[in-house]
């Protein structure tokens, strides 16, 4: 059974992800309002906020998880929930998704889940999917004899590791992690937002990451944007964000724990 | 999509013939070398470039590069490759250079994993080989539901030392549960059951003349056997799947594991009022289903023989004694501990996996049918020539 391939997008000028206007709101509780938000070519962005504060279901809303009430989202210049089906399916394929507890399908061996959206989207052969597979493997920094275990074997890194090999499985350009080092030691951490920067410099990818953690900030942003009272608070480097006088964020980077990851930055 | 339009977006390349002695092949790769155009490549490739020693890349016609087209390309290529792979655009090179990297561990991956050669065996064989290991867990599967039940014996026997340790809140819970909210379907089912009896013993004995006996097998099929019966396959179905789903998506959820590190044994707190629950309400499970296969029976025969519920009970108390109704009844509590210990052992064997889950709950319900029907035939060869 072939697939019908639809001729690639035309889209390399548009910005990854363009949000204008999004609202969200549950019965009375109202999540977002008026929340704008661009993303360009290249960058690595984080969103930070307090919990609550709108970050997962804004992730939602991209990946086209749960419609929102109203604002438009264009990934690539394509509005999302407009146009057939099979449109929105192939942005998506442009974009992978790395869940925060992997999300690995647990039926499925390694090497099988990253296989997975390949023999879904392309018309690669069994053999090449699985070579390709296992490059993407080693490229995510995991040992390639855990091809074959299944996702229960494994341990929370190369959890992570495995679902990042998935996430690039189709070469996507725009990459979305949802809190990627939560749950991983210090080392493991670092190491993994080397991988993150390594990959996205010499891959061309766009990363929109949800982050709690104040060291991959430091290491590997280069935007950040503050949601707070339910939109984009303020979007900057983190130099600028360092001398923001609004008062969650300063509180985010001043208080006990913001200033001890300075101190060791110093 | 016209064909010729699909072909001018494929990876694709053309090969030409070294110049001359010494130099170089001239490999011009043109259209989109992305993984949703790969397929097929590298093999038409890989056959292309066999005869030449040295290849050159030219890459001024390709469109676009991602690792997975850079990953064939660096495969095919290996040592042939004269000179930059693309000089002109850095960030293909890049992506070779990141491919590159991988390559040594992918080759000692495949040098460890040749693929496996599959033989072609014979059908009886692998039926054997089934038979045996159908055996084998058969087997094992004895040995852990003896060990389970052992385990379950011990601490009844505690717990009736120390009544303070049952659990009475779960208990009551899981007798509401499994017990009462399991009587409309068993009273339904086993009504059905007596009526279609009793239609079938009236047609068949209404031949000699004597259908009233059809009022004494009803009574005495459904006393010894039906009502036990299928209130038993009920409440497997409906409760072994649930104890073993629950207890199952606890130990998934490292539940189990807490308990044990909070000092709870997982078997006093979650399996004994399982079983405990239902040894105690599965006499009044079967009791509803007897009543409600004679008074299905009773209905039927008052339909086909016109002999109303005076009659059907006067012939009962006449010719039925009661001591059907303890054959009956003596085998509920060995149900009932069969039901719920299976139910409860496949929960606690669930692995970290959901495939497990849904095998251990199938198997759950599937081994404690089968369960309750052996059972039911030794109780039956038991009582075999009880009557009075």
């Amino acid at each position: 059974m072939k697939r019908k391939v639809l001729p690639p997008l035309d889209n390399e000028s548009d910005d990854p992800i363009v949000i204008t206007g999004l609202n969200n709101r549950f019965g009375t509780n109202v999540i977002h309002e008026d929340l704008n938000l661009t993303v360009k070519r290249g960058e690595i962005l984080a969103i930070v906020g307090g919990s609550g504060s709108g970050k997962t279901v804004l992730l939602r809303s991209i990946l086209g998880l749960q419609k929102p009430t109203s604002g438009d989202i264009c990934l690539f210049g394509h509005k999302l929930y407009e146009g057939s089906e099979a449109r929105t399916r192939q942005i998506l394929a442009k974009t992978g998704v790395l869940f925060q507890s992997g999300a690995l399908f647990s039926t499925l061996s390694v090497v099988e889940n990253i296989m997975a959206p390949m023999m879904e989207f392309t018309r690669l052969s069994r053999r090449e999917a699985q070579s390709i597979a296992l490059l993407k493997m080693s490229l995510a920094g995991l040992p390639l004899r855990a091809a074959d275990l299944m996702p229960s074997e494994l341990s929370g890194g190369m959890i992570k590791r495995a679902a990042l090999a998935r996430a690039l499985a189709l070469d996507a350009q725009l990459l979305f992690l949802d809190e990627p080092t939560a749950g991983l030691d210090p080392i493991g951490a670092a190491a993994f937002d080397t991988l993150i920067k390594e990959l996205a410099r010499s891959m061309d990818l766009t990363v929109f990451m949800i982050t709690h953690d104040l060291d991959s900030l430091y290491a590997i942003c280069d935007e950040i944007a503050v949601l707070a009272d339910r939109h984009v608070a303020e979007k900057g480097p983190v130099e600028q964000l360092e001398k923001s006088d609004h008062p969650w964020i300063h509180e985010y980077f001043h208080g006990p724990r913001g200033r001890l990851s300075k101190k060791e930055k110093a | 999509m016209s064909k010729a339009a699909a072909k001018s977006i494929q990876a694709d390349f053309s090969v030409q013939e070294p110049e001359g002695e010494g130099s170089a092949a001239v490999l011009t790769l043109t259209g989109h070398w992305v993984i949703m155009r790969l397929e097929g490549i590298a093999g038409r490739l890989r056959a292309a470039i066999k005869r030449y020693d040295k290849v050159r890349v030219d890459s001024h016609k390709l469109e676009t590069l991602d690792t997975a087209g850079a990953f064939v390309l660096r495969q095919v290529l290996g040592d042939k490759l004269d000179g930059d792979v693309f000089p002109q655009n850095e960030s293909w090179n890049r992506l070779y250079g990141l491919v590159d990297t991988c390559k040594g561990d992918l080759d000692t991956y495949q040098k460890d994993n040749p693929e496996k050669r599959r033989f072609w065996l014979h059908p009886i064989y692998f039926m054997l080989v089934y038979l045996g290991q159908l055996m084998n867990r058969f087997w094992r599967g004895f040995i852990n539901q003896s060990t389970f039940m052992g385990h379950v014996i011990t601490l009844w026997m505690v717990s009736i030392v120390r009544p303070s340790r049952i659990r009475w809140a779960a208990l009551f819970n899981l007798m509401q549960r499994a017990g009462l909210e399991a009587l409309p379907i068993v009273f339904v089912t086993n009504m059905f059951v007596g009526a279609t009896l009793a239609f079938l013993l009236v047609l068949t004995l209404k031949q000699f003349g004597a259908a009233v006996f059809a009022v004494d097998m009803v009574a005495i099929g459904v006393l010894r056997e039906f009502g036990p019966l299928i209130a038993a396959v009920l409440v497997s179905g409906r409760s072994a799947s649930a104890f073993a789903a629950e207890i199952g998506s606890m130990k998934m959820n490292q539940e189990i594991d807490a308990m044990r590190v909070l000092g709870i044994d997982p078997y006093e707190a979650l399996v004994l009022p399982r079983v405990v629950a239902l040894v105690l309400m599965m006499p009044l499970v079967t009791f509803v289903g007897m009543a409600a296969g004679m008074f299905g029976g009773a209905l039927a025969i008052w339909g086909s023989l016109g002999n109303g519920p005076a009659f059907f009970v006067q012939r009962l108390h006449d010719y039925v004694p009661v001591v059907n109704m303890f054959v009956g009844m003596v085998k509920t509590p060995f149900l009932a501990i069969t039901i719920a210990v299976v139910g409860c052992r496949m929960g606690m064997t669930v692995k970290d996996d959901v495939i497990s889950l849904g095998r251990q709950v199938t198997t759950a319900v599937v081994q404690s049918i089968f369960l309750v029907f052996m059972i039911d035939a030794v109780f039956a060869m038991l009582f075999n020539g009880f009557v009075f």
